[in-house]
């Protein structure tokens, strides 16, 4: 039986539909239920839904097998897991955003605002920037605004939230999407189930590939 | 039960006698090294935070984050002794689930002189024998640094993009690895190669010929022949040693240039051996050596040492107060003679957690 990590939200109900695509049905009954492991004999699978930001810790620490994770996750966390598949949904970007009227000052050290102090801090690293990190957990866009912090660093989809708070993107730091990841010591012991898994997946993603 | 699960002790003390038998003396280090050893070798090691202190004479020393440079340093200067060595012992390193320091027990062993295949297929085989030891379903991962070093070698690139591919190397994350060659204008067909070598993993023959059909360089087939050699050694034991091939271990590029391997135990979700030829250390001590050793982390195995049991205790013996203290005494000898943990008191304690209730009645124990 392989164990799955998936991300509760958007992006896991977007992970179950190309699951079940590839020959795994997740769930045999309602998903209305506030149940967080479920167990579908057909397809010899157990899936928990976890917060989005654990997905890759459940998967670094055996709990699951594998598990889908956005990149910006990973990039974060740093798991040691394998990362064998980009499974193209969930595309969005990293990004620096200011304020509409922001002009940078050179001279003193630029304070960022940030769910992701790792990426954020090694992009500015890789600049040769002197930095703040303000570490926060949500309403970031709000930072610049009060001027709590100069820019923030964030994943960007569409923008209409930037805009909608009078903010614009002023960097581009990588693209994010969805990743298929693998639990090392896993990998040796469920070698066939993982590699028809993973190969089930690609085909699918080949398929569903704009021409 | 007690004795029925793995216990630390009788581990550490079989896999001593089990390296012992191959030659291997023990290496008792000294908690405390000068800083700067581990300062000159910082990539040497996991983690470049170290804890430090000064000695009463004012000299920077550090709290041990690694055995093995304390042995190559020790092995440096004992040129008279065999270059074998095996240890248990504690490190102090950042705890690799985050937050603070850790002390982090290990045991290893380390081979260093004048290195001959022989010397490699040994040092594998224990590793082998170290896993088996642990009772539970094992298996060896083999790879060879000098291959992907080979294959980086070619490529005309900065230091910063060879470590970014090395991090998709380790992850088998071979998406990420074709944007950063991208990036970086790197020829598709070596990058292609590179690719063809980490997707290769599993059964040892097939993985290897498909290696040798890679082979694009004299150092490339140099390390394969080294890595070829050692599996079929391996192979001839005829142990039905479980090992494989996987191309996307690797290590730091400065440190390591030949066999890399190791080990993982069912259920256990992290690596709990590894192991591998580090001779560029030896080189940048300007000593003309070979070195290959491994590390078992006994703290990965903690899972195997813990006891399924539900109870902390077998049998509570409750005694009445005018009860003699003789009775009461030989009353727990005698329950406990069986291994049983037993627990005595005049009065049932309220947070304890027993198996059985027993009572002292006429100087006799009486089941409930």
């Amino acid at each position: 039986m392989l164990h799955i990590a998936l991300p509760k939200g958007r992006l896991g109900t977007t992970a179950q539909k190309l699951l079940a695509k590839a020959g795994y049905p997740l769930f045999e009954q309602s998903q209305q239920s506030r149940q967080l492991i479920f167990e579908h004999k057909g397809s010899q699978t157990r899936t928990f839904l976890v917060k989005p930001s654990d997905v890759s810790i459940y998967v670094e620490r055996g709990a699951a097998d594998v598990g889908i994770v956005g990149k910006d996750v990973l990039l974060e966390e740093n798991p040691d897991v394998y990362e064998l598949l980009d499974l193209q949904f969930g595309k969005c970007r990293m990004a620096v955003a200011a304020r509409e009227d922001f002009i940078e000052n050179r001279e003193r050290a630029i304070r960022v605002a940030t769910k992701y102090p790792h990426i954020a801090s090694s992009y500015y690293q890789s600049m040769n920037r002197e930095f703040d990190i303000i570490k926060l957990n949500g309403s970031i866009e709000l930072a610049p605004l009060v001027g709590l912090s100069d820019v923030i660093v964030d994943i960007v989809q569409t923008g209409k939230t930037l805009r909608e708070n009078y903010l614009k993107v002023i960097a581009d730091i990588l693209p994010i999407s969805a990743r298929f990841i693998v639990n090392k010591a896993v990998y040796q012991f469920k070698y066939q189930e993982i590699h028809q898994m993973k190969e089930q997946l690609e085909q699918i993603i080949k398929k569903e590939e704009p021409q | 039960m007690i004795g029925s699960v793995l216990k630390e002790e009788n581990l550490t003390s079989l896999l001593g006698r089990l390296y012992e038998s191959f030659g291997f003396l023990i290496f008792k280090a000294a908690k405390f090294e000068e800083y700067n050893l581990y300062l000159n070798h910082k990539n040497f090691l996991k983690s470049d935070r170290i804890i430090t202190f000064h000695s009463l004479d004012g000299r920077l020393l550090a709290l041990r984050p690694d055995i093995t440079l304390s042995i190559v340093k020790n092995a440096i200067n004992a040129p008279n002794s065999n270059g074998k060595y095996y240890y248990i012992e504690k490190v102090y390193r950042p705890a690799p689930s985050g937050g603070d320091y850790c002390e982090m027990n290990q045991m290893g062993l380390e081979r260093i002189g004048q290195l001959s295949c022989y010397d490699m297929v040994e040092v594998v085989y224990l590793a082998y024998k170290t896993l088996k030891n642990l009772k539970r379903p094992f298996c060896l991962e083999l790879s060879h640094m000098g291959v992907i070093k080979a294959l980086l070698g070619r490529l005309a690139c900065e230091e910063k993009t060879k470590e970014n591919l090395l991090s998709c190397i380790l992850q088998k994350n071979c998406h990420d690895l074709y944007e950063i060659a991208a990036r970086a204008k790197l020829p598709i067909a070596e990058i292609n190669r590179l690719i063809r070598l980490i997707q290769l993993d599993g059964e040892p023959t097939a993985a290897l010929k498909q290696a040798g059909e890679l082979v694009c360089s004299v150092e490339m087939d140099d390390a394969l022949k080294e890595l070829k050699a050692v599996c079929k050694a391996l192979c001839a034991a005829q142990e039905n040693i479980p090992f494989t091939i996987n191309f996307s271990i690797v290590n730091d590029l400065n440190y390591y240039n030949g066999l890399l391997f190791q080990g993982y135990v069912d259920s256990l979700p992290r690596c709990v051996l590894t192991g591998g030829r580090y001779d560029p250390l030896l080189e940048q001590l300007q000593q003309k050596m070979g070195a290959i050793g491994f590390a078992l982390h006994l703290d990965e195995l903690s899972p195997l040492f813990q006891e399924p049991r539900t109870f902390p205790i077998d049998y509570l013996l409750l005694y009445r107060k005018e009860d003699p203290e003789v009775s009461i005494l030989q009353a727990v000898s005698a329950l406990s003679k069986e291994g049983k943990r037993v627990f005595a008191a005049s009065e049932i304690p309220p947070a304890l957690h027993y198996r059985k209730l027993v009572f002292l009645k006429d100087y006799k124990t009486e089941l409930l």
